[in-house]
C-alpha cells in the first residue's frame, strides 16, 4: 500500500512535504539558532543577517521560533489524530457485531461528540485539566472521533453484509475471524484516508488553540503563537504571517494529498466504500 | 406492409455492425429475432425505430414504415410516426416510468400529447388502456407500487396508446419470473389478435420467440444465420448455432418431460384449469389461511 | 433424512415470509425448490443455514434439530461441516480482496486445518470443478462470473458437506456457464452430495434434481418426482409455472387454459 501510493505523483508531493514537516519536528528545536524566548532589543526588525526573518514585538527570532515551535504543533496534530483513531475505529468495528444495545449507545455518543463545537469543548476541557498541550489535544481527538467511528462503521457493516461473510459464517467463524480476514482489509483504506484527513485537520486545531494561548502557555513557541503574534503588528510587518500560514497550509495539503492518494491505490473491496468527497459515513 | 427492411445494414464510422437484415411485417403478423447481446438484434430494432444511437447510421437497404421510405422523413415527421405508428417496449420497465407521477398520468400524458386529446378524454381513455392489459384500479397508482410484470404492461398501455400499427417488444420479458413473462406474451397475442396490431419480438431465448411468431430470424455477430417460419426453424434448423440453441433447450428446458407427456400434459393443464375451478374455490379457502 | 423441515415459518416484521413449509432431503437425493419473486424461497435457505430464526416450526439437519440452538452451539454444529451454501451472485460471494487460494481454504482454515493442508485439498477441489490450479493465485476480479460460480461450489465442497444449498446458483450465468454448473452439479449429485437446489427456473432444476418442491407464497403447494410434477401438476400454480415455461416443439398450455389459471389464483389470493 505505502509502495503503491508513492508511485503515484501526489503521493510523492505528500510524502516529501510530509518528510520535511517530519524533519522540522524532529530537528527543529535544534536548529534553531537563537533562544526562542530571549527577547532583543531591535523589536519588530525586518530581515537582516542576524534574523533572517526578522523579530517580533519583543524582539525574539522569528525563524527559531517557528523552528523550535514545530516540534510542538506536529506532536499535537499527531496526538490528535492517534487519540481519534483507537477512540473511534474499535467501536466502530464492535459496533455492527455486539449488539444493538451497544450500537445505539456508540452511535448516541457518536452524534453528541458532533454536536457540540469542538474549540469551545477544548476550552473548557483545559479549563478543567489544565491548561497544557496534552490534555487539549486529546480532547480534541476524542472530538473527532466519530468521523473514524462512522467510517469503520459504515465499511464494516457493508462487509458484514456481503455473501462471502454470509459464506464465512456459515462455515463456523467467529466474529473475530470475520474481522481479521474479510473486514479489516476493506476498512484500512477508509480509515487511512479519514486518518490523513484528521492530520489535516489537527494541524489546524493545534495552530488555532496555540493562536488562542490554550494548551500552551504564551512565552512557549508554536506556529499558531507566530502566526496570532505576528498578526498583531501587521502594519510593521504585513509580510510576517506569511510564512506561519504557509507552513501550517503546506501540512494541512500534504495531508489531503495523501488522502487523495490512497483512496486512489484502494483495493477493490475498500474503493467502493469511499466517495469523491471523502469517506462514506 | 406494416413494417419493411430490405437489407438492412448498419454502421458507425468504418465498422459495420448489422450485415444485412430484411423482414416483412403485414398487419397482425408476429416476426421474433433471436439473438444473444451484441447479435444485432437491438441495433436492427433501433433502426426500425429511428432511433440509433449517435454515429449509427443505416448504411444501405431501406427500412418502410407503412409503405414510405424512413430514409426520407424529416426528424418531425419521424417523432409524429414514433408512438402513432411503431412503438416498443423494453427489458426494464421501471426506468420508462417517472417515479414522482402516477402511472395513469403518464399514459394519459401520451394520449394527450400524441393525440391531442382534451385532459378529461385522456384520462377516460387511460383506464381503458389500462383495463385492457389488465390493470384495473392502477391509475392513481405509483410506479414503486407495481410489480415488474404490472410496470412492463402499463409501459405496454403506454406503448399502444397512440394506436400504432407495430409493436417492437425488445426483451420486455427478460427480467420476469416465467409466469408473468407468460402473462405478457399473453397480453400480446390477445392485442394482435383484437387489433391487428403487428408485433416484432426480440429475445436472447428462442422460444419465448416460438411461442408468439410466424417468422423467425436468428441472428450473431451481425449476421442473419437462419430466417423462415417458425416451424421450418425448429424442425429442420439448417444453422450448427440454431440447432445449438435448440439443444440446450432439449437438455436443460421442459421440452424432454413434455416431448415424452406433451399431450397428456397440455390435457390435464386444460382439464385441470376447468375441472378443479370449483372445488378449489369452495374448498381451499379455509385451508389458505 | 439429511434435512427435515416442519411446518416452517419466518416473519420479518409483518411480513410472513414463510407461513408453514415443509420439506425433506434424504441421503444422496437432489431436491429442487422452484420458487418465483417473493415466494419465500431465498429464507427457506436462509433459515437452515440458520442465517434467519425461525418463528415457528422445526429444522433437523442430519439428525441435529437446529432450530434452538444458540450462537455458539451453531458455531460448533457449522463448524462440523454438515452443510454449506452457493449463493446467486457470483460478483459477491468470494471476498475481492482474497486470493482464490485464500477463499478456497478458507472454510477449513475455520476448522483448524493447517495452511498447506488445506492448499492441496484446494487444488484437488479447482480439477474437480474443472479449473486449473494457475487460478489459486488470481483475484476473484480476474475470473469470469462461471469461473467464480465454480470456485464458489468448490469452496462449499472443501468440507466435505452432506448437505449443499444452493440459491439460484446458475441465474447470473450465460447460458453456456449454465450449462457448466449444471453438469458439475449433476456430477456432485451423482457423487452421493446431497443438494438443495433452489431456483425460479424449472427447466434448470429439471435437468438435476430427483424431487422438486413449488414454493408459492410461503407454502410448499406441490412436491413429487420431477417427471411428476411437470407432467402432471395438481396445483393451479404449478399447473401455470408449467404451463408458462416457454418451450420449443409443443405449447406447455394455450392462452386460454393459462388465463383461467390466473383468475383463479387471483381469486384465492384475494381471499388470503
Amino acid at each position: 500500500m505505502v509502495l503503491r501510493v508513492l508511485r503515484l505523483p501526489t503521493g510523492k508531493i505528500a510524502f516529501a512535504i510530509l518528510l520535511v514537516i517530519a524533519a522540522l519536528a524532529l530537528f527543529g528545536p535544534l536548529l534553531a539558532f537563537q533562544d526562542p524566548l530571549e527577547g532583543g532589543a531591535g523589536i519588530l526588525a525586518g530581515p537582516s543577517g542576524a534574523h533572517p526573518l526578522g523579530t517580533d514585538y519583543l524582539g525574539r527570532d522569528v525563524l527559531s521560533r517557528l523552528l523550535a515551535g514545530s516540534r510542538i504543533s506536529v506532536l499535537g496534530a499527531a496526538q490528535v489524530t492517534l487519540v481519534a483513531m483507537v477512540v473511534g475505529v474499535i467501536p466502530g468495528i464492535l459496533s455492527v457485531y455486539l449488539g444493538s444495545v451497544f450500537e445505539w449507545l456508540t452511535l448516541r455518543l457518536a452524534d453528541t461528540l458532533i454536536a457540540l463545537p469542538f474549540l469551545v469543548f477544548a476550552v473548557a476541557v483545559t479549563a478543567l485539566l489544565g491548561n497544557g498541550i496534552p490534555q487539549a489535544m486529546f480532547t480534541v481527538g476524542i472530538m473527532v472521533s466519530p468521523l473514524f467511528y462512522r467510517v469503520t462503521r459504515a465499511a464494516t457493516l457493508a462487509v458484514a453484509r456481503s455473501p462471502y461473510v454470509e459464506a464465512a459464517i456459515v462455515s463456523g467463524a467467529t466474529i473475530g475471524w470475520v474481522v481479521r480476514k474479510h473486514v479489516w482489509v476493506k476498512v484500512l483504506p477508509p480509515i487511512a484516508v479519514a486518518l490523513a484527513h484528521t492530520a489535516g485537520v489537527g494541524f489546524v486545531v493545534v495552530s488555532s488553540l496555540t493562536f488562542l494561548g490554550i494548551g500552551v502557555q504564551p512565552p512557549a513557541p508554536t506556529w499558531g503563537g507566530v502566526l496570532a503574534a505576528d498578526l498583531g503588528y501587521l502594519s510593521f510587518r504585513p509580510w510576517a504571517p506569511l510564512l506561519p500560514t504557509a507552513l501550517i497550509m503546506a501540512t494541512v495539503w500534504a495531508c489531503n494529498l495523501l488522502a487523495d492518494a490512497i483512496r486512489d491505490v484502494s483495493g477493490e473491496g475498500g474503493k467502493a466504500l469511499i466517495t469523491a468527497k471523502g469517506v462514506r459515513a | 406492409m406494416s413494417l419493411q427492411l430490405t437489407d438492412v445494414h448498419i454502421s458507425a464510422g468504418d465498422r459495420e455492425f448489422v450485415h444485412g437484415v430484411s423482414f416483412d411485417l403485414p398487419a397482425g403478423g408476429v416476426v421474433g429475432i433471436v439473438g444473444e447481446s451484441g447479435s444485432g438484434k437491438t441495433l436492427t430494432c433501433r433502426a426500425a425505430l429511428g432511433i440509433l444511437p449517435p454515429g449509427f447510421t443505416v448504411s444501405s437497404g431501406t427500412v418502410s414504415l407503412g409503405g414510405r421510405d424512413t430514409a426520407t422523413l424529416s426528424t418531425r415527421e419521424w417523432t409524429a410516426l414514433r408512438g402513432s405508428t411503431i412503438s416498443a417496449v423494453f427489458q426494464d420497465p421501471a426506468s420508462y416510468l417517472n417515479p414522482s407521477l402516477t402511472v395513469g398520468s403518464q399514459v394519459a400524458e401520451v394520449l394527450q400529447v400524441k393525440l391531442r386529446l382534451r385532459r378529461r378524454a385522456a384520462r377516460d381513455r387511460a383506464v381503458e388502456l389500462l383495463d385492457s392489459v389488465r390493470l384495473p384500479d392502477v391509475y392513481r397508482r405509483y410506479p414503486h407500487e407495481l410489480s415488474g410484470g404490472m410496470l412492463q404492461r402499463a409501459l405496454i398501455a403506454t406503448a399502444i396508446a397512440a394506436g400504432p400499427r407495430v409493436l417492437i417488444a425488445d426483451e420486455a420479458t427478460t427480467a420476469l419470473d416465467v409466469t408473468v413473462q407468460s402473462e405478457i406474451l399473453d397480453l400480446l397475442a390477445d392485442l394482435r389478435d383484437s387489433t391487428g396490431l403487428a408485433l416484432v419480438v426480440v429475445s436472447h431465448d428462442l422460444a419465448v420467440v416460438a411461442q408468439l411468431c410466424d417468422e423467425v430470424l436468428v441472428m450473431r455477430d451481425g449476421a442473419v444465420v437462419e430466417q423462415g417460419p417458425v416451424s421450418d426453424v425448429l424442425y429442420a434448423p439448417r444453422h450448427e448455432y440454431t440447432r445449438l440453441l435448440i439443444d440446450e433447450h432439449e437438455s436443460y428446458g421442459l421440452d424432454r418431460f413434455l416431448s415424452l407427456d406433451g399431450a397428456a400434459l397440455e390435457g390435464a393443464v386444460l382439464e385441470g384449469a376447468v375441472r378443479e375451478r370449483a372445488p378449489l374455490e369452495g374448498a381451499d379457502h379455509g385451508a389458505a389461511r | 433424512m439429511v434435512l427435515r423441515v416442519d411446518g416452517l415459518e419466518v416473519r420479518y416484521g409483518k411480513l410472513h415470509a414463510l407461513r408453514g413449509a415443509s420439506l425433506s432431503v434424504a441421503p444422496g437425493e437432489t431436491v429442487g425448490v422452484i420458487g418465483e419473486t417473493g415466494s419465500g424461497k431465498s429464507t427457506l435457505a436462509r433459515a437452515v443455514l440458520g442465517l434467519v430464526p425461525a418463528s415457528a416450526g422445526q429444522i433437523v439437519v442430519d439428525g441435529t434439530d437446529v432450530t434452538g440452538l444458540n450462537t455458539r452451539q451453531w458455531r460448533a454444529f457449522r463448524r462440523r461441516g454438515v452443510v454449506q451454501y452457493v449463493f446467486q451472485d457470483p460478483l459477491r460471494s468470494l471476498d475481492p480482496d482474497l486470493t482464490i487460494a485464500s477463499s478456497l481454504t478458507e472454510p477449513l482454515r475455520i476448522q483448524g486445518v493447517s495452511f498447506a493442508e488445506a492448499a492441496s485439498r484446494a487444488r484437488e477441489l479447482l480439477k474437480r470443478v474443472s479449473l486449473g490450479p494457475e487460478l489459486l493465485d488470481r483475484l476473484p476480479g480476474e475470473l469470469s462470473g462461471g469461473q467464480r460460480q465454480r470456485v464458489a461450489v468448490a469452496r462449499a465442497l472443501i468440507v466435505e458437506p452432506r448437505l449443499v444449498l444452493l440459491d439460484e446458483p446458475v441465474s447470473a450465468l450465460d447460458s453456456s456457464n449454465r450449462v457448466r454448473v449444471l453438469e458439475l452439479l449433476k456430477q456432485l449429485r451423482d457423487a452421493g452430495t446431497s443438494l438443495l437446489f433452489i431456483s425460479h427456473d424449472l427447466g434448470s432444476v429439471a435437468g438435476v434434481a430427483d424431487r422438486v418442491a413449488v414454493l408459492y407464497r410461503g407454502e410448499i403447494v406441490e412436491q413429487g418426482p420431477v417427471r411428476d410434477v411437470i407432467s402432471r401438476p395438481t396445483h393451479p400454480y404449478t399447473k401455470l409455472l408449467v404451463g408458462s415455461a416457454p418451450t420449443l416443439r409443443s405449447a406447455a398450455a394455450d392462452r386460454a387454459a393459462r388465463a383461467s389459471l390466473r383468475a383463479l389464483l387471483t381469486s384465492e389470493g384475494a381471499v388470503s
